[in-house]
């Protein structure tokens, strides 16, 4: 091997430290018949993202199944337009409608290129103001369903989510509650066209991202939405947790355990929330991460191990997952909180606290780089009461945090005694 | 259009170099050319094992992510059947870091035994996890095993099995390294906020000092034109039954890629497309069916793959792809159809090339292939298409004895 006598590889070259990233801020313009409109101007190509929110999501139903159906169904035909010819349209221009509900929220996205905008927009304006919801299209979408839940109830890691899920909030609470094949035998068309009118006819939030935003912002302005009842805050359901925190559920030809350990957990607007975050990095957040380094990287244990927070409008929680072989299932166990108790129980080291704050620092670049990702990190801030002046709140915290501060938040929410332990497998 | 600058260092290296002043991002992208297919065929799955050790340290540094995470950046990487593919996004202001790691890692390994330990035990649990334990999860094994009998296309990058894996050695993790991770073997490219001229001084010094190697001449086995019609039944424990088709297509770099492509763009790209449907919405007999076309380097496969409705005979469903072929075979896509599938090819194009990431791995591929720019001119190849040519490749296509069929039978 040839020597190098000029440079020495095993010294890292010089760093420099991002303390403060550039923070974008939302430009709001009106918009008639909505709740606040977002433009995000930029990226290095000629394509628009145009995004319409809705509190029309899971919280909203009164039947299991209703929000995701009605999200599904409608792209499916417009009192102009059939099914086909709304596909048709779209694909002719190269343009995508993403239709979806979660927990909170159902929203539509259009996805085109910016010079194709006019080309599409009557197609949202029809699915938005006059969807069909043909009994045929709700067929399909019960008969894949079933499936997708027939699917999912095969896997370990699904039932291990599903059942922390149940645990943390409770059978009864929306995001507790389990779906089920009968769910879907059970669900009418005037369920759908009931959420519809409801929870659609809202003025939406609207979010603009890509190139020429201004442009899209004019188009969007001729749009004739029906939407005309203010939007509501939102009436809150406190999680019901479950009594009994350890679960165990045999899959006979498992080949691995899926575990879960978690509990109810702050969400974004607690003060506890960003540091908290810190120390999640910590645990599990990263690939360097102590729960990865371990259980991962030394031991062999598993593909992947993780630590997330999840923000909803009901509560946040804390989630601990991976699968590992059979066989392992209880060092691993053992060994994750191992973890845990070490950051109760230890201080950490200033060298690797200043390594997860330059990674954290990097997430962050990177997390609003781009107009799309811009307005998906706003979005998760202004849906839940907050604006971009978190991410000042997040970066001071990160540039200012000391390891006492984060050994007491492990004390205070990370008592392994607190968790809800779930494990699916052989 | 991706605006680029290429070079070459005398040991072989290519870099691209592609400036994006709107991020303050940088994305170092290593294309090595070795895939599961360069793999000897009792050593499966050792292209992908050996980029899991490519993270174990390297010659003069320990540990490859830490230091990239010091330097706010984050790495992964992938292996197919054709190419093994390195990244690393972080703050532009630190791309020095990244040089530095992916320049080490290219000159040698640490090759430690722990590390090889323990990334056997992470593979085995990838392959539990993703191939054993999931529904379906072995498709491929069973699919790609049926339809070439010679190619080293016949085993999935994950590998034939987990003896294979937990077989590897560290001598053969040595010869590996030696026969494909050698600089002429490679593509770099780096993308993002940064200025072409000072990242070709950091590229000079950080991996021009790297030995050129022996350069790998690879000579596959090619496969033989199938003669017959194969069939495969399977019954597992799935919720529904599966139905596999697969036809024997040709290579990346022809012409008749480009129809093959754009054909399963006709029959399944988009809701509007002819499977979903006739087949899907239409007759009910699918809930969900799909073609595409694996985009290998050599001689790749033509798919078409569904799951089954609800008390769905698999004759009838068999019948009815096959008319939907046949229509394929026999008429010519209309105008407006074939304008649409490429409106939706144009468009899709742009998207991909949206993501900083995205672009830097695009100019690799496409150098790879021959030339980067292809990145920019590529789309052309589908705008040109005629009906008559998407007729006559579905009839060197579609054909039983160019198919291997596969009935992936629910035992519920």
């Amino acid at each position: 091997m040839i020597t190098d006598t000029t440079l020495n590889r095993k010294v890292a070259p010089k760093l420099e430290r991002i303390e403060q990233p550039s923070i974008p801020s939302a430009n709001e313009v009106d918009l008639p018949n909505c709740s606040g409109c977002y433009l995000f101007e930029g990226g290095s190509e000629d394509i628009l993202k145009v995004e319409w929110l809705f509190p029309a999501g899971k919280r909203f139903e009164d039947k299991n199944i209703t929000a995701f159906a009605t999200s599904k169904l409608l792209v499916e035909g417009s009192a102009k337009k059939s099914s086909l010819a709304i596909a048709e349209q779209l694909d002719f221009y190269g343009a995508t409608i993403r239709t979806a509900s979660s927990f909170d929220f159902a929203g539509v996205t259009l996805y085109c290129l910016s010079k194709n905008l006019p080309k599409v927009i009557g197609i949202v304006e029809e699915i938005l103001t006059e969807p069909t919801f043909p009994e045929q299209e709700l067929a399909l979408v019960k008969q894949i369903g079933k499936q997708k839940i027939q699917f999912s109830n095969q896997k370990t890691s699904d039932e291990a989510r599903k059942l922390l899920m149940q645990k943390l909030y409770g059978k009864n609470h929306t995001y507790g509650r389990r779906e089920k094949p009968e769910h879907y035998d059970a669900l009418q068309l005037a369920d759908l066209q009931k959420h519809f009118a409801q929870h659609y006819s809202v003025k939406p939030y609207v979010f603009i991202s890509g190139k020429n935003t201004a442009q899209a912002h004019d188009v969007l302005k001729t749009m004739q939405l029906n939407s005309t009842k203010k939007w509501q805050a939102d009436i809150l359901k406190a999680p019901q947790p479950s009594k009994n925190l350890k679960v165990k559920k045999v899959f006979e030809k498992a080949v691995q355990s899926s575990i879960r350990i978690g509990k109810n957990l702050l969400d974004k607007n607690d003060d506890d929330f960003v540091p908290f975050m810190i120390l999640n990095t910590i645990l599990g957040g990263y690939f360097g991460s102590r729960l990865m380094s371990n259980v991962r990287e030394d031991k062999g244990y598993t593909y992947g191990i993780y630590s997330g927070m999840r923000s909803l409008k009901d509560g946040g929680y804390l989630s601990i997952g991976t699968d590992v072989g059979s066989n392992v299932t209880e060092a691993a166990l053992k060994e994750i909180y191992f973890e845990i108790e070490r950051l109760i129980n230890e201080p950490v080291s200033s060298d690797e606290l200043e390594l997860v704050r330059n990674y954290m620092m990097g997430t962050i670049l990177s997390g609003l780089d781009g107009p799309f990702n811009i307005s998906d990190a706003f979005k998760g801030l202004m849906l839940y009461g907050l604006d971009f002046d978190y991410y000042k709140k997040t970066t001071d915290k990160i540039n200012t945090i000391q390891p006492k501060e984060l050994q007491d938040l492990a004390a205070k929410y990370l008592q392994p005694e607190s968790m809800f332990e779930i494990i699916v497998g052989s | 259009m991706i605006k680029f600058e290429k070079f070459i260092l005398s040991n072989g290296l290519k870099v691209i170099v592609h400036e994006d002043a709107s991020t303050p991002m940088v994305a170092v992208n290593v294309l090595y050319d070795v895939g599961a297919k360069d793999e000897e065929s009792e050593k499966t799955g050792f292209a992908h094992l050996f980029e899991h050790l490519m993270f174990g340290g390297s010659i003069n540094v320990e540990d490859f992510d830490a230091p990239l995470q010091r330097a706010g950046g984050e790495s992964n990487a992938f292996t197919s059947n054709d190419i093994t593919n390195y990244y690393d996004t972080l703050p532009a202001a630190n791309i020095e870091t990244a040089l530095w790691l992916e320049s080490d890692r290219m000159m040698s390994l640490a090759f430690s035994e722990q590390s090889l330990a323990v990334q056997k035990k992470v593979v085995c649990e990838e392959y539990r996890e993703n191939y054993i334990n999931k529904p379906y999860g072995d498709v491929w094994h069973k699919l790609r095993n049926l339809a070439y009998t010679t190619h080293a296309y016949r085993w999935p990058t994950i590998g034939k099995n987990l003896s294979h894996i937990e077989d590897a050695t560290l001598d053969y993790v040595k010869h590996f390294f030696k026969k494909h991770y050698n600089p002429s073997n490679a593509i770099l490219v780096i993308a993002g906020g940064v200025k072409t001229s000072s990242v070709k001084v950091l590229v000079e010094k950080w991996f021009a000092s790297i030995p050129s190697g022996e350069r790998y001449i690879r000579s596959l086995v090619r496969e033989p034109q199938q003669q017959v019609a194969r069939f495969l039944e399977v019954s597992a424990d799935v919720p529904t039954t599966c139905l596999f088709k697969a036809y024997h297509m040709a290579e990346r770099n022809s012409n008749r890629f480009y129809y093959a492509d754009t054909l399963s763009d006709v029959l399944s790209n988009g809701s509007s497309a002819r499977l979903y449907q006739n087949l899907v919405k239409g007759k009910n007999l699918f809930t969900d069916l799909d073609a595409y076309v694996l985009g290998s380097d050599d001689a790749g496969l033509f798919v078409v793959e569904g799951k089954l409705g609800e008390n769905v005979k698999m004759q009838d469903a068999e019948d009815a792809i096959a008319e939907e072929l046949n229509i394929v075979k026999n008429e010519l896509v209309k105008e407006q159809e074939l304008q649409k599938v490429k409106n939706k090819t144009e468009s899709s194009f742009v998207f991909s090339n949206s993501k900083l990431l995205y672009k830097a791995m695009n100019l690799a591929i496409y150098e790879r292939m021959g030339d980067a720019n292809i990145v920019n001119n590529e789309v052309d190849q589908y705008l040109k298409i005629t009906a008559e040519d998407l007729r006559k490749e579905a009839n060197l296509l579609f054909d039983e004895n160019n198919c291997s069929t596969m009935h992936y039978l629910s035992k519920n």
